[in-house]
């Protein structure tokens, strides 16, 4: 859970401050490759964690003050105006899915160099 | 195995990740764009909160921005460069990517943004001399130190707030479409007053004409499209004498293209000139005739509706000014507006100020042009577009000494009117006096200011309408106009004679004018601007009469008149065509012969009262039934070698069934028997009805005029979602409330020049160019209903109002 939320926290401060919405994957792909999980667990976290992140924050705009124009990118997606809300959850999917695909490689890399640096040893 | 199953995921990711953060034809980015740091949510209303303070770079001064309760900037400054630096700072604020993208189109230069898709709308721009008329307009500038230093002042408040913004605080459209802002220069503005100027007075019906007197010959051809045209009531009303001695005239020996001259190409029979153009109104009443004795002056342009709107509100305040009205995003200035002690509005003129000369080249090589007698050379420009996703693209376009040759041969792709191998002059090409007029008109304190600020006012030609609070009103169909002989570049002109070349400019002073009239009231639609005693010969195609007399009737009745009263009339929903017209159609429509459902249509229009009603269904059948009867009568004699040509205008049309009602154009060639009026106008009728029922469906609410011809207004860019639902609307074509389709007013005004100036205004749709403001399309609905909202005119920063909603105080810095 604390993984989770240092990635959310990480990845909102990142975009935050420096403007790209990248992070999304890079943070996941970090910490992919720094911690010990399995390939499906590290996914979860990273779709949690990105996921949690944008479908949060989308939330928060949606509440406050992104109601008009979620409901234009409504229309403009041809969901129609009125299916705004759905614009906070395609933000939290696409969020979830690019982290979640970005620990998996991370966590596949970080596999493939220690049954390398393994192998070698041997 | 473990490195394989790494390498497939992490090309996933790279390959997800890159359609994710790249455009793909019309889908935008979507991993930036749905990203809530940076993408669209960022677009939010939060925008519209009032910030409490600002940051300039370059202000000397302070300035205080009162914002009222529609959103509307009041800006304060101590001198005017501050003006106009904080009026650019906060256009940008509102209105950026609008800004960019007309600039943008105008100049050709979205290809650079968008890609391949609209190489050809740059390109033609490019031929059209759109670039090459903006630097003219920058020479003229280049000498004119006041408005250089002005231009100058209002491009770095444009790049003050452009540089203030991270990406995620871009417009919306830029993260649609993936690109980012760059910096506004004096030739972006330049480029937006071409883009006005071309929208207003370019294109032009010469080609189409001509082909068609190739078809008809020259006395049919006069006879369908003669100019003056019938019933019409010209700004300056008919018998007014004219004091002053003209310049001579060119004699025009030579005012035709040869015959035999290559005129393929040619839009044939346009769909839209069925239903004619919508225009603009404005009138202003003296004060004898309003019940306060204040002179009132009123405006409503028409012009294609788009959000963001096309006009940007504001009050402009320095020592010397206190202006208030619309912008054009990107320039600087009120162009249509009030001060304290004068009022204006345009309308478009509409007189010929672009002829196209047919050129005779030398050899294919196009270096030398036949002229006089002897032999020209050519001059090429050469025009660079970039690309997005592609090659660099150079297009050298050809120019001789009268103009661009957009299209020296035949290619795929060239505009219905504009002929090839022909030269174009057009007035927009020439330097232009526009900005310094509108600058003079700003600060115009009395009738000799306005006449001062006229006298620069070139292009696009307006009728210019104007009251002031000392009790004047006035107009002018005023603008730059060529010496012409009388019809000369009517149709398209011999480039290989210098008898047809202009023979120099009708004098600003001897332009027609109108200053208080015995009538009480001055007013124009778009009509012919004087009858044929004027001396000078400035166009023929002129708006058609419904308008302006019914502007006329109204205003020579009235007496009393209250702002109330003008802005009820703005609203006015009254066809003078169907009045005109249908009495004498449905006196030909005699039960006998008609279906039971064409004869119950008829009998509710023999009741109607002519008001295009919103929830009416009789407008919708005149309507369609005098599209079918333009359609039965025309098309069939304009139809030669397969080709179909000009329509003549509704007001021919009406003429002949009126007045030549034994008319040949009323037989239709395509059958054996000999058909009379009442044949067509039956024949008509029946299609009318028919065409409905299969639109439609059964008669029923379906069939109310605002359902079934909605007002629509979209977005500039076309990008789906960022327009405004289709809007019930009373009015139409030809009726002082002109919106009808994608047209209309696009700004109403109302100004009482009292003591107090007290003015109402409205605009379809806001002050904010984002779509996720509260402020993009607030005033549509009322808009629609013809409801009009008092404007704030302040007459300091510090005055209170309970319609103020903040005040920024604007600071300078480094």
């Amino acid at each position: 859970m604390i993984i989770i939320l240092a990635q959310a926290v990480l990845i909102a401060a990142l975009e935050w401050f420096l403007q790209s919405w990248l992070w999304v994957a890079l943070v996941p792909l970090a910490f992919g490759l720094a911690a010990q999980a399995s390939p499906a667990r590290a996914a979860g976290r990273g779709a949690a964690a990105g996921g949690g992140c944008w479908l949060g924050a989308a939330l928060f705009f949606y509440l406050t003050s992104g109601g008009i124009i979620a409901g234009r990118m409504a229309a403009m997606s041809g969901l129609g105006r009125s299916r705004d809300w759905l614009m906070v959850l395609l933000s939290g999917l696409l969020g979830a899915l690019v982290a979640a695909l970005a620990a998996y490689a991370g966590v596949s890399i970080r596999a493939a160099v220690r049954r390398q640096m393994t192998g070698e040893k041997k | 195995m473990r490195w394989l199953k790494a390498v497939f995921v992490v090309f996933a990711l790279a390959a997800a990740i890159w359609a994710l953060h790249t455009p793909h034809g019309a889908i935008p980015p979507l991993g930036k764009l749905l990203d809530p740091f940076g993408g669209f949510w960022r677009n939010n209303a939060a925008a519209d909160n009032i910030p409490r303070k600002l940051l300039i770079p370059g202000l000397r001064g302070r300035v205080t921005v009162v914002w009222d309760d529609r959103h509307v900037p009041h800006i304060f400054a101590a001198n005017e460069r501050d003006l106009f630096l904080a009026q650019g700072f906060l256009t940008a604020r509102d209105r950026l990517w609008q800004m960019d993208f007309l600039s943008r189109y105008t100049g050709g230069r979205l290809a650079e943004v968008i890609g391949a898709r609209v190489l050809e709308m740059d390109l033609l721009q490019r031929r059209l001399g759109m670039t090459w008329g903006a630097e003219n307009f920058l020479n003229e500038i280049a000498g004119d130190p006041d408005m250089r230093d002005f231009i100058a002042a209002y491009c770095r408040g444009v790049n003050a707030y452009i540089e203030s913004l991270k990406p995620a605080d871009y417009p919306l459209e830029y993260k649609i479409l993936d690109y980012a802002p760059s910096r506004w220069t004096p030739f972006d503005v330049a480029l937006l007053l071409k883009y006005m100027a071309w929208y207003l007075s370019g294109e032009g019906r010469d080609l189409d004409l001509t082909r068609t007197r190739a078809a008809l010959g020259e006395a049919a051809t006069d006879a369908l499209f003669p100019f003056p045209a019938p019933f019409q009531e010209p700004v300056v009303p008919a018998g007014t004498k004219w004091d002053f001695v003209p310049p001579a005239a060119p004699a025009g020996r030579d005012r035709s293209v040869k015959p035999g001259t290559d005129l393929d190409g040619g839009q044939g029979f346009p769909a839209g000139s069925v239903a004619g153009l919508v225009g603009s109104n404005n009138w202003a009443v003296a004060g004898r005739k309003t019940k306060n004795g204040f002179p009132i002056l009123c405006g409503d342009p028409h012009l294609q509706l788009t959000l963001p709107s096309i006009w940007y509100e504001v009050q402009l305040s320095a020592p010397g000014v206190n202006v208030r009205g619309v912008s054009l995003p990107g320039s600087p200035g009120v162009v249509i507006g009030f001060n304290e002690r004068t009022a204006w509005s345009m309308t478009n003129a509409g007189s010929d100020v672009l002829d196209f000369y047919m050129m005779k080249f030398r050899d294919a090589a196009h270096r030398q042009y036949a002229w006089g007698g002897g032999w020209r050379q050519t001059s090429v420009r050469h025009e660079v577009i970039e690309v997005r996703g592609g090659k660099t693209v150079t297009e050298d376009v050809l120019y001789s000494h009268l103009g661009p040759v957009p299209f020296p041969e035949r290619r795929p792709g060239i505009p219905d009117w504009v002929p090839v191998g022909a030269a174009m002059r057009w007035v927009g090409h020439e330097s232009s006096g526009i900005l310094h007029a509108l600058y003079t008109l700003n600060r115009a304190l009395d009738l000799d200011d306005y006449k001062a600020a006229m006298a620069r006012f070139d292009c696009p030609a307006q009728n210019v309408a104007f009251a002031s609070s000392d009790g004047h009103i006035a107009i002018r169909h005023n603008g730059k106009f060529p010496l012409r002989a009388r019809g000369q570049g009517r149709y398209l002109l011999d480039g290989s004679s210098s008898a047809d070349e202009w023979a120099g400019w009708v004098p600003m002073e001897q332009v027609p004018c109108l200053e208080d009239p015995e009538r009480g009231f001055v007013s124009s639609a778009n009509q012919s601007p004087t009858d044929d005693a004027y001396p000078f010969y400035l166009g023929w195609d002129y708006g058609t009469f419904e308008r302006g007399a019914r502007i006329n009737e109204i205003l020579s009745a009235a007496a009393s008149v209250t702002p109330e009263d003008m802005i009820g009339m703005q609203g006015d929903a009254m066809s003078l065509r169907a009045r005109t017209i249908l009495p004498s159609l449905l006196g030909i429509l005699s039960p006998a012969g008609l279906k039971a459902e064409e004869q119950a249509r008829v009998r509710e229009l023999s009741r109607w009262d002519f008001v295009y009603r919103a929830e009416s269904t009789e407008p919708t059948v005149f309507n369609r039934f005098w599209i079918e009867l333009v359609l039965a009568i025309w098309s069939d004699d304009l139809e030669k070698g397969g080709k179909l040509f000009l329509a003549p205008a509704a007001d021919k049309t009406m003429e002949l069934i009126l007045r030549e009602p034994d008319s040949p154009y009323l037989d239709d060639l395509a059958t054996a028997a000999h058909e009379n009026l009442s044949d067509i106008v039956r024949l008509a009728f029946g299609r009318a009805i028919g065409h409905l029922a299969e639109d439609n469906g059964a008669f029923g609410p379906r069939w109310r005029w605002g359902l079934a011809n909605p007002v629509t207004i979209g977005h500039l860019g076309r990008i789906p979602g960022l327009g405004a639902p289709p809007l019930a609307v009373s009015g139409g074509r030809n009726i002082i409330n002109a919106a009808s389709g994608t047209h209309g007013p696009s700004w109403r005004m109302v100004v009482e020049m009292g003591p107090v100036v007290r003015a109402w205004g409205i605009l379809p749709g806001g002050a904010s160019g984002n779509p996720g403001s509260r402020f993009y399309d607030d005033g549509i609905r009322d808009w629609a209903a013809g409801k009009t909202y008092e404007l704030l005119f302040l007459q300091s920063a510090g005055e209170g109002h309970a319609r103020i909603a903040g005040r920024t105080e604007i600071g300078g810095g480094r």
